[in-house]
């Protein structure tokens, strides 16, 4: 209040001086006097500092999309060297087991002399190299029956038994990666099975088995048993049970020694497989061992070529899956 | 005489060794493996051999015989036991202990 007072009274006193005389400058008027200048310069410096702060910024995100786009060029270099080099691998392999391959199968359709050691031998070569590729069931039967009259029968009989049993059990690790198994005792005279408990015997065992959310009755009948060729016949009768109805499948087969799990196996829905392996033949007991396996079809054989409508509905299911886990992926950051 | 000899014992030894037998697998109780230690004893008629499981509940007995024997575990102070069948490969046989009316039982898998 006093300084408004002030203020009028300096006016009044302005009012008062003569004309042609410098007027008195309060403090206030020299404060403007010099901050007139520096306020230029101040707009000018803020200006100077916004400008070189944006450039560096937009050098800096240059710089980080330049290293950005160099990085990814690199990957997609490198993604692209490594998919030439692996399908280059691949086709000199593909063209070395095609050689192999024909050689091998040549040496048992030729009409010639093939002593029965060189057949064995042919044998394991293509059992070792192509078990995941072809069933090779027939020419295990082929060279047991030409071995029948030889001298050194046994000695065959125990390296064919040798070779199927480890590629079954190379194959049964690979497919129990993703199965449901069980074991059952199967007696082949009786042509029934023992209970879990290993006493009762009935003529069938039944087990449920999931593999990949889908749930399935797998019951195993036995039918027939055939000691001189070592095979067992049975009834697999499998119920599905999905969204409250129930599917029921039934297929009758012949399981030998010479069956292999990945190739010899029975297409089910939604690419899953059932293979009956059998693991033991007692023929003077009377009693065979066996697995039942239900697997997907990815642990299948490379025989097996892939049903079209089957790969378009997983890929379907991917995205899907995929659609509905953005959203919900999205929501928390959104949160 | 002399040469049937060495042929006699050879086919004594082949016909014993393929008599031998082994019962091999895994034993859980609620889907859990059962604790190392567990003690397995196989008879098979009156030769018996013993076993015991591993940290994984895997176990694996060897016998010099085949056919039906008799695999029994001494586990909670009881003894279940389950009827084998041996043959001349091994044999697997996945083991489950269930409590059933304060009764152990053992069966297959």
């Amino acid at each position: 209040m006093a300084e408004t007072r002030r203020d009028h009274r300096g006016e009044n006193d302005r009012e008062d001086e003569p004309p042609g005389k410098t007027p008195a400058r309060d403090s206030w008027d020299k404060l403007g006097i010099i901050l007139q200048p520096v306020g230029g310069l101040l707009t000018a410096i803020a200006v100077a500092i916004l400008g070189f702060w944006t450039s560096s910024y937009l050098r800096e995100r240059e710089q980080h999309e330049a290293a950005l786009r160099e990085r990814l060029q690199m990957s997609e270099t490198n993604s692209r060297l490594y998919s030439e080099l692996t399908s280059k691998r691949e086709e000199s392999e593909s063209a070395l087991r095609k050689d192999m391959f024909a050689s091998i199968i040549n040496s048992f359709l030729r009409e010639g002399p093939a002593t029965p050691e060189q057949k064995m031998l042919n044998l394991e070569l293509l059992v070792y190299n192509f078990h995941e590729s072809l069933n090779l069931k027939p020419l295990f039967v082929h060279i047991e029956r030409e071995i029948k009259g030889s001298p050194r029968r046994t000695e065959y009989v125990t390296r064919l038994e040798q070779v199927a049993s480890e590629v079954t059990k190379k194959q049964m690790l690979v497919i129990e990666e993703g199965a449901q198994t069980f074991d059952a005792t199967m007696n082949t005279k009786k042509l029934s099975f023992l209970a879990p408990d290993g006493e009762a015997e009935a003529p069938f065992v039944a087990k449920d088995l999931e593999v990949e959310g889908i749930r399935r009755n797998v019951r195993i009948e036995a039918l027939r048993a055939d000691p001189e060729t070592q095979q067992i016949q049975v009834r697999v009768t499998i119920r599905t049970i999905e969204k409250g109805s129930a599917d029921t499948t039934s297929t009758e087969l012949w399981v030998g020694r010479f069956d292999f799990p990945m190739i010899d196996n029975t297409r089910l829905p939604h690419d899953q497989r059932l293979a009956v392996v059998l693991n033991n033949f007692d023929v003077r007991r009377g009693v065979a061992d066996i697995t039942v396996a239900c697997f997907p079809g990815k642990y299948a054989g490379l025989r097996e070529k892939p049903y079209y409508d089957e790969v378009l509905a997983k890929l379907l299911a991917v995205n899907r899956v995929a659609g509905d886990a953005g959203p919900a992926a999205a929501k928390p950051s959104a949160k | 005489m002399k040469k049937l000899l060495p042929l006699a014992a050879l086919c004594f030894a082949a016909a014993s060794a393929a008599q031998a037998g082994e019962v091999f697998g895994t034993i859980s109780e609620n889907g859990k493996p059962l604790a190392a230690g567990a003690t397995l004893k196989l008879e098979c008629g009156d030769a018996s051999t013993q076993g015991a499981t591993d940290s994984y509940g895997s176990y694996s007995i060897r016998t010099a015989s085949t056919g039906d024997c008799r695999l029994i575990l001494t586990y909670k102070g009881a003894s279940p036991s389950v009827k084998v069948t041996l043959f001349e490969k091994p044999t697997r046989y996945d083991l489950v202990v269930k409590e059933e009316g304060g009764k152990l039982t053992l069966s297959r898998k």
